[in-house]
């Protein structure tokens, strides 16, 4: 699953690491990374601290989750009702982790599941996305990694130097034929 | 280290773009990466800008890489040496064939 700034992915693939199918989630910023950048700057956090603030919540108080609008409507009645922000920021992880969840169902995703993208990186959604599993009984082992973020980019560099090699072999085929 | 192939893999975002270069010789081997946050700038001239600053830290020009593909939103990556190629987001992955340039 690819957490990104606008969009989440998911692909299932086999062990032979053929596609067989993928999804992503709608027009709505509820569940990106984006808006929970927008909710973080709101109260005066950065992205990178998101997470470890995140950790540190005891009661998280959640969002309706529905619309990124109303999201923020939520937050800022929080803050008027003296929410403290380790909660709300907790909040609106569970809230993404359940989108994210819903996506993986729909999928019919199984075990292991491989985190990519920014939000990857963030430990308070990871944590969210490991209560939310348990949560819901399934017992996906989810991974991620320090690299996450470069994911795509990586993948563009491995398939660039697949097609290199491609090229190479039919020049040398050309070669070959015309020699 | 000197390799006899390398690649690099740009994935322009909606908030960042993401570059990473690959040695090969067998095995590949990231040999450097680097993300950017876009803000206000244009992507496409960021993007390029990136590459031209990684190409100059590895000792490596233009030329010596074998494939620079995009991907996400990487149709904005200036496409100045023939080799680049744009690789669609999957949203728009049904009418890819189309937008693809021909290798």
């Amino acid at each position: 699953m690819d957490l990104g700034a606008l969009y989440v992915r998911a692909v299932r693939i086999t062990t032979e690491a053929r596609v067989e199918d993928y999804k992503m989630t709608g027009q709505c910023a509820s569940g990106s990374g984006q808006f929970l950048e927008n909710i973080s700057r709101y109260l005066g956090l950065s992205i990178e601290e998101v997470g470890d603030v995140s950790l540190t919540s005891t009661q998280p108080e959640v969002s309706s989750g529905i619309c990124a609008v109303l999201a923020e409507t939520d937050v800022i009645n929080m803050v008027s009702r003296g929410i403290s922000t380790p909660d709300i920021i907790k909040g609106i992880h569970i809230s993404i982790a359940s989108r994210i969840i819903k996506l993986m169902s729909s999928l019919k995703a199984v075990s292991p599941i491989v985190l990519t993208g920014g939000m990857a990186l963030n430990k308070g959604m990871i944590q969210a996305i490991n209560e939310a599993l348990a949560e819901s009984s399934k017992g996906f082992e989810v991974r991620t990694h320090p690299d996450a973020i470069y994911a795509g980019a990586i993948g563009a560099c491995l398939w660039g130097g697949y097609r290199d090699a491609k090229l190479r072999e039919k020049e040398a085929q050309r070669a070959m034929q015309a020699g | 280290m000197e390799h006899s192939t390398y690649t690099m893999g740009i994935d322009v975002g909606s908030n960042f773009i993401k570059l990473v270069l690959m040695g090969y010789d067998g095995e590949p081997e990231i040999m450097d990466k680097r993300t950017e946050k876009i803000r206000k700038r244009d992507p496409s001239a960021l993007g390029d800008e990136m590459v031209q600053s990684m190409l100059d830290r590895n000792k490596l020009k233009y030329e010596d890489i074998a494939y620079l593909a995009s991907t996400g939103e990487g149709d904005m990556v200036k496409r100045k040496r023939g080799h680049f190629y744009g690789m669609t987001p999957m949203r728009a992955a049904v009418t890819s064939s189309s937008r693809r340039p021909a290798p």
